[in-house]
């Protein structure tokens, strides 16, 4: 290699770095920024923060209705992330049994809720819930959540049996394993890192919601994102960069979770 | 007996069954349901005021949280037949769009007795819907950043404010009056559209935004220094040592109109209507204006001594400028649209 080319190559690296570099900081930014927001002792929600407090995680866990909403969206999320993982790992076993062609066709209808806009399922399933007597119930909610984080768990759950190969099956039963011993047995535990990583991704899409809980929230119930928008509809405090920075350790406590239980690579 | 996983499962799911199957049980019992806004209109709500009527009628009262288009959106998916609740608050741009649709009863003094005592500008559209929360909508500014205070809606036009203005989103019905008066006001009428969104472009650039509590934090910061904001956020700002005043509009202020409405095919028509009353009992209408700022509707209320100076008064509020919702809502769309185009 020449002195040039090897100049220009250690250049490019430079500049690749940089690049990643920059697109760190634009992602991760207005994390920061809310995260430092959070700890401020002023009264205002700025960056930098006014001196250093824990008040308004306090003021947070002192206001009875975020407590609620941040319990009920825990709570939404939770179901959801195991109903979808067990949904879609039926899902998932249904496609692989299918043909080719007829599976293309199931992923796909598996994999709509992703592909309309949230808005519109949000009132279609609104029409729905009136019709069934659901509506504005906290199961008319969850079903809401489960429709829509669905197909999170489901392609991760389908990419994770992909890499199974289809010969330990097949040795499986030629050994005498019965259908659930080779599921209990080979599947699962091989397709175990995407059912986990599904069930995480599905519990953060749930926590996260807000159009589909705006229309379908039960009476008397608020989940998080719901209630963080009123808070700062009408008072524009701290308080909320709080709630937010709980919220992103909660979702890093998720990738962590990932991490200890199957290794993120296994899961990636 | 042992508890194993099936059994486990298997009583889960029962449960789960009785529990979804089994909720018709418990519609004898059913609480009232009644709404209100989320955030501190909640917590005070909830603590403060809800008890008191939960004891009145012997009942259980849940409270559901929510904005105009979440309900409205709800109402409309269940149909005027299939109400979701009896009784219902919304602000009035909403109220308009759901009295149009048929879904209101009309109210009289023999099913809202303190109704009678109603100030006549709160009685909407044939007592189809009546104010019981109206929150003063004033032009605040910075007593130390503006050389001179503003006097009316057309000042924010003036060359003193230019760069200094903080302005509601189209979302919001604050920018819809807004740009309605505008209309009326610069060219031919409330529903000239064209004049108006080509005044607010004159304005530019401006930070625009959704709440008053979200103007608050720019004026208090000195981002911007005359805005037009409800009473509440001056006060708010006030007692946090921002300096911060207001003017009345000599135009005339305007007015959050939060209207309350009776379902005329709701399951609870009749505490539907004990819960209108009591959102206008003398009671319940001084504790809105002692503790949120809100004008209240019912004439025989005397405001309490340390909301005088607040432009809280029946002949003040009487004086407001009103906005006829069935005709604003039909232009809404058009102006939201060219408002998002030019500015």
């Amino acid at each position: 290699m020449t002195p040039v080319s090897e100049k220009r190559g250690r250049l490019a690296r430079i500049s690749f770095g940089a690049l990643i570099l920059l697109l760190y900081v634009f992602l991760l930014a207005p994390l920061a920024a809310i995260m430092l927001a959070s700890f401020t002792g002023g009264e205002l929600m700025r960056v930098p923060p006014q001196g250093l407090s824990l008040r308004w995680f306090v003021a947070f866990f002192q206001r009875q209705d975020l407590v609620d909403a941040l319990l009920m969206s825990l709570r939404v999320a939770l179901v959801t992330s195991v109903v979808t993982s067990i949904v879609g790992m039926m899902a998932a076993l249904c496609s692989q049994a299918l043909s080719r062609r007829l599976a293309v066709v199931f992923q796909i209808s598996m994999t709509l809720p992703l592909l309309v806009p949230e808005l519109l399922t949000s009132i279609g399933l609104l029409f729905f819930l009136y019709q069934i007597g659901l509506a504005k119930t906290f199961i008319g909610l969850q079903i809401g959540h489960i429709l829509i984080a669905f197909p999170y768990a489901y392609v991760s759950i389908v990419a994770a049996l992909r890499q199974i190969d289809p010969a330990m099956e097949e040795a499986s039963g030629s050994l005498g394993a019965t259908a659930l011993d080779t599921f209990r047995r080979i599947l699962l535990p091989l397709a175990a890192p995407g059912i986990v990583m599904g069930a995480v991704f599905a519990f953060i899409t749930s926590f996260d919601l807000y159009t589909i809980s705006l229309l379908l929230k039960p009476v008397g119930g608020n989940t998080l994102p719901l209630a963080l928008f009123d808070f700062l509809t009408y008072e524009f405090r701290p308080t909320a960069a709080a709630a937010a920075t709980l919220s992103i350790l909660l979702s890093a406590l998720g990738v962590a979770l990932i991490q200890k239980i199957v290794g993120l690579q296994r899961a990636f | 007996m042992l508890m194993t996983r099936r059994t486990l499962l298997q009583s889960s799911m029962a449960a789960a069954a009785a529990a979804s199957f089994g909720m018709p049980t418990f519609a004898q019992g059913k609480p009232m349901v009644v709404n209100m806004f989320g955030g501190r209109w909640e917590n005070d709500w909830r603590n403060s005021v809800l008890p008191n009527f939960a004891k009145q009628i012997n009942r259980k009262v849940d409270l559901d949280i929510g904005l105009g288009m979440g309900w409205v959106s709800n109402f409309r998916a269940a149909g005027p037949e299939n109400p979701p609740f009896s009784v219902v608050m919304l602000n009035e741009r909403y109220t308009a769009m759901l009295r149009d649709d048929g879904y209101f009863e009309t109210l009289t003094p023999e099913l809202v007795p303190n109704l009678a005592d109603v100030i006549a500008p709160a009685r909407l559209k044939d007592d189809t819907a009546v104010t019981g929360m109206l929150a003063p909508l004033v032009l605040g500014y910075r007593t130390d950043l503006v050389s001179e205070k503003p006097r009316g809606w057309a000042d924010l036009w003036h060359e003193r404010f230019r760069g200094q203005l903080g302005l509601y989103a189209i979302t919001n019905s604050a920018a819809l009056m807004m740009a309605m008066w505008a209309g009326k006001h610069f060219g031919s009428g409330y529903d000239d559209i064209d004049t108006a969104v080509k005044k607010f472009q004159e304005l530019k650039p401006f930070p625009q935004l959704g709440y008053s509590a979200q103007l608050t934090p720019l004026l208090t910061q000195g981002q911007i220094a005359v805005a037009p904001i409800d009473v509440g956020e001056i006060s708010t700002m006030q007692s946090q040592g921002v300096p911060v005043d207001y003017v009345i509009p000599e135009e005339g202020m305007f007015v959050f109109d939060h209207s309350f409405s009776l379902l005329k095919h709701g399951a609870d028509k009749q505490d539907g209507a004990k819960y209108i009353d009591f959102v206008l009992s003398p009671e319940t209408q001084a504790w809105m204006a002692k503790n949120w700022l809100i004008a209240p509707t019912n004439k025989t209320v005397e405001l309490p001594p340390e909301v005088q100076k607040w432009p809280l008064s029946q002949d003040q509020v009487s004086k407001a400028t009103r906005f006829d919702w069935t005709a604003a809502n039909k232009i809404s769309a058009a102006l939201s649209d060219q408002w998002a185009r030019n500015i």
